[in-house]
């Protein structure tokens, strides 16, 4: 039994220690308990965080360049050829590294995650990520083949989607019938792993610990420092930091902003290490472009558009361009995030290889906005820029009505709550009336996605390598009420375009796929279906005598395994 | 007694069928629900979602759902022909997600068969998720009943024998201010100072951090308790400590008490054996409400202080809209008041030789 109370010390004054010597890494979790660590069922942070840690990826990434490698440590694919027509994709299977119990990687361990994920018997997640899949054979234990619906320049992102599971011990439990492993006991106490660490146990609403596996063999000196890994229930942000701050935790992987500055400064101290990044999402704005009190979809089922009205004003695209000269970021930034924050001109973000420097984030212009404005037909009637305009032969609002509409978003969240309160101000100088419609989270998803609103804010981000993820934010395909995310029914025939185009370069030539990207994101600048309103710069912070603490940009626990500190008891 | 306790219990039947009925409306009527909970997420395709919605039956009229839960949906859409394909179906569709396969045959039997469900969130039977939980649970409420019943009766008593006393005023004044401040407030706070600034006590959990799966028996690990065990029980004792002072106080006055300092005994035996036993007849029936109140503060509590029991897992239930363990934690709610309401009335009888239960 370990009583988890230490005194720190440099980690520069400091030794990595032996095989197992180290100290379990504390990690804290919140917002509720991992649900599964079946890597086929994983759906939330937290089962998510323990996933990642027994089991391996199929396909890995470089930590220092983000991009797909063969034979990244923690995969299990150690190579990989590409048929002349783009369309197969033949996999190795790397054979100096096993399960848990001995037995050897397989191609089976691939199939069977696939076969299982299509079945449409099982709870999974990763449905959706393989649809562009045609079919995965083994043809021989170490040779996996995937081959695609059509060629597509995604094929690794997708491939990566698949997660190895040990085959042998889900064909001896499920065979074919999968709706079985939907509650099964094994999900929830996994007895056949493979990463840097092995399942130990789960205490329902306390912890769940991991322990060292010295047969892993990607280890960064070859052996596991770490003895353990426990993740640690949490009831809040606030405590979180109070128990790093007590040395009950390893790290903080994400610090709230108002904490940000006083852990800055334990850092500048040297008492703690501090690694700053990029978020790897965005708090956005969304416009509802068309009519509200009457959602449709974007497409029929022939794929033909539906008419779904307009927005009476944000279905002018010149309210939406003027509603963004009319936000002070700099302001913003200081009031609402801690001054953490940088704003972007789409969805496409700095740390992507997609991202192009020539969009650049709307200026804050509040004369060009009121310009703007005056021709759109939204007119200041009393020579009052405070009062709120009324349209005059505005596009689609009628003659008398106010420049007056509803922002709806989630409640608790500090920088959310305070960004909305400043825009508002902001907004106010150019005769805009944005009402707040603050409310429950559950609630505003449910708005959100019934495109029941005029403008919505909410965050959440992507994967920044894979702009094709945006498919489903602004083209007609996601513009579903009730299930899609084109929740501002946005849709740009050019844009949509211009997606499918990045996708299916031939030889996927990455200097032709980023000039496409280019071109959307000067579209989604342009006609601003979203408002990018900030992307956070987000510090994750570990103790001061954590030895080989190194995160790079694109991961922050790449060498979780040589994380090395002791403790004082 | 006997037949008392029968009666109330049948008498609650009806009570508990209201609460469920009532609970599952306005569960299902409430914004938000458990799909957009589970996959809010782009990556996960409109259509899947739709699947996701059929799946677990959310997308059935609220009061079929609430039939489900009740008797289950083994008999909505069963497989007649033995080929484990539904081939009937009552009440709600065949195909429910519309891809033009027969949804598999119901498997829920309800809980009036004694099943609660699945967990939408963790995949599991309702009743294994909720188990797990409910030590932690009485153990933090039986603390908080004890000290808060023994510490409240003992202040009432004492500042009924010193009326008008400081330490009359004072306890007078401090159990108004402590059923006043709010839970999470006053456990936050001590959390800071206690756990956080002094380092006396852990902010956090139930147990010690630890490599293996042990948590101590509860002796060996007290300063876990202290924190949520303060915070919960000071609404019991501001509580009981003002009805038992009034109780005594009404007590004070009565023959029995003139007549047995009359005889002699000394203060002490007036107050405590005469007085205090006759002043607890009317506190019994705080019982009732007390496990009330104990219920809610322990799902601020338990929140607060991440302590693993129910009530945490109520809240965490009710942001995810996870329907079934919702409904298993009504009726653990329930249950608990009507047992407690009736611990009450039976206590009311065994301290009261005057009162009959019939």
């Amino acid at each position: 039994m370990l009583l988890l109370t230490a005194l720190v010390m440099p980690a520069s004054a400091q030794e990595t220690l032996g095989a197992g010597e180290g100290a379990p890494i504390i990690y804290p979790n919140f917002g509720g308990d991992p649900t599964t660590f079946n890597p086929l069922l994983v759906n939330d942070g937290g089962s998510s965080a323990v996933v990642a840690r027994i089991f391996p990826a199929f396909i890995g990434i470089d930590p220092f360049t983000g991009a797909f490698v063969p034979g990244a440590a923690g995969a299990i694919a150690s190579d990989w050829t590409i048929s002349e027509d783009g369309r197969t994709y033949t996999f190795t299977i790397r054979d100096d590294w096993t399960w848990s119990d001995g037995t050897p990687f397989t191609s089976m361990d691939i199939k069977y995650a696939y076969d299982a994920i299509v079945s449409g018997q099982i709870n999974t997640p990763l449905a959706s990520a393989v649809v562009t899949v045609e079919s995965v054979e083994a043809p021989d234990p170490k040779t996996v083949v995937i081959t695609f619906v059509a060629p597509t320049c995604t094929a690794i992102n997708v491939a990566s989607s698949i997660p190895p599971i040990p085959s042998h011990v889900f064909t001896e439990l499920f065979g074919t019938d999968y709706a079985q492993m939907n509650d099964s006991p094994w999900n929830l106490a996994p007895t056949v792993t493979a990463d840097a660490f092995d399942f130990g146990n789960f205490r329902p609403g306390e912890q769940v610990t991991l322990v060292a596996n010295q047969n892993y063999a990607d280890a960064q000196l070859g052996y596991v420092v770490p003895q353990g890994w426990i993740m640690r229930m949490l009831a809040s942000q606030t405590v979180e930091v109070e128990e790093f701050l007590a040395g009950n935790l390893t790290i903080i992987p994400s610090v709230p902003e108002d904490r940000q500055a006083e852990l800055e400064a334990l850092a500048d101290a040297g008492e703690i290490q501090m690694h700053k990044g990029p978020s790897a999402g965005w708090q956005f704005l969304s416009f509802n472009l068309a009519d509200p009190t009457n959602p449709r979809n974007g497409l029929d089922a022939d794929g033909s558009p539906i008419d779904q009205g307009n927005h009476p004003i944000f279905g002018d695209v010149r309210v939406r361009q003027a509603f963004a000269m009319s936000i002070d970021h700099a302001a913003l930034n200081a009031g609402a995030f801690a001054g953490t924050g940088f704003p972007v001109a789409g969805p496409i973000l700095p740390q992507s290889w997609a991202y192009p420097d020539s969009v650049q984030p709307w200026p804050y212009d509040p004369e060009a906005a009121a310009a703007l404005l005056d021709e759109a037909g939204w007119i200041d009637h009393d020579n009052n820029p405070a009062t709120p305009r009324i349209a005059q032969g505005a596009l689609y609002a009628d003659d008398g009505t106010r420049l007056s509409f509803t922002l709806t978003t989630f409640s608790g969240n500090p920088s959310v709550d305070a960004s909305t309160l400043i825009m508002q101000d902001q907004l106010r100088a150019t005769g805009f009336d944005m009402q707040l419609e603050i409310i429950e989270f559950q609630a505003m998803v449910e708005k959100f996605l019934n495109q029941e609103f005029d403008a919505a804010v909410l965050f959440f981000g992507l994967d920044p390598q894979n702009p094709d993820e945006f498919t489903d934010l602004f083209t007609p395909a996601g513009d579903v009420v009730g299930a899609g995310f084109n929740v501002s029914s946005y849709n740009n025939p050019r844009a949509t375009e211009l997606l499918e185009l990045a996708r299916t370069v031939p030889d996927c030539d990455t200097e032709v796929r980023k000039a496409y990207y280019e071109e959307f994101q000067q579209i989604i600048h342009d006609d601003l279906p979203w408002f990018f309103i900030n992307v956070s710069i987000v510090p994750s912070v570990a103790r001061g005598d954590l030895v080989n603490f190194a995160p790079t940009e694109y991961s922050l626990y790449w060498n979780i395994d040589a994380w090395s500190y002791q403790l004082t008891r | 007694m006997v037949k008392y306790v029968v009666r109330r219990l049948l008498q609650s039947i009806p009570i508990l069928f209201g609460i469920t009925l009532l609970s599952y409306l306005l569960m299902t009527a409430a914004p938000g629900g458990p799909v957009a909970a589970l996959a809010f997420d782009p990556r996960i395709s409109a259509a899947e979602r739709q699947r996701l919605e059929a799946r677990l039956g959310v997308n059935d009229p609220w009061l079929v759902q609430y039939l489900r839960w009740l008797i289950g949906d083994d008999w909505m859409r069963r497989d007649t022909d033995g080929d484990g394909i539904a081939d009937t179906a009552i009440l709600i569709p065949l195909d429910a997600n519309g891809d033009g396969v027969p949804e598999p045959p119901g498997e829920r039997r309800g809980v009036l068969r004694g099943d609660f469900g699945i967990s939408f969130t963790h995949r599991r039977p309702v009743l294994d998720v909720l188990f797990e939980r409910v030590p932690a649970t009485l153990e933090l409420s039986i603390s908080a009943l004890l000290i808060g019943a023994s510490v409240g009766i003992t202040i009432g008593v004492l500042a009924a024998v010193r009326r008008g006393s400081i330490f009359d005023n004072l306890t007078r004044v401090l159990a108004v201010v402590f059923d006043a401040i709010p839970g999470f407030w006053l456990g936050l706070m001590l959390i800071l100072l206690l756990g956080s600034q002094l380092g006396l006590l852990p902010m956090q959990g139930r147990c010690r951090v630890t490599m293996d799966d042990s948590c101590p028996p509860v002796y060996q690990r007290i300063e876990y308790l202290i924190l949520p065990t303060f915070i919960l029980s000071t609404g019991l004792i501001a509580g009981y400590s003002r009805f038992t002072r009034a109780s005594m106080l009404d007590v004070m006055g009565e023959d029995y008490m003139r007549t047995a300092r009359a005889k002699g005994l000394r203060e002490r035996v007036v107050w405590f054996k005469h007085g205090a036993r006759n002043a607890l007849i009317p506190i019994a029936t705080f019982l009732g409400p007390a496990l009330t109140g104990l219920l809610g503060g322990a799902v601020i509590t338990e929140t607060v202080f991440s302590w693993p029991g129910v009530g945490r897992e109520a809240i965490a239930a009710v942001s995810q809209r996870n329907y079934p363990v919702v409904m298993a934690v009504t009726v653990y709610a329930a249950l608990a008041t009507i047992i407690g309401y009736l611990i009450s009335d039976i206590l009311y009888g065994i301290i009261d030789p005057r009162i009959r239960l019939e």
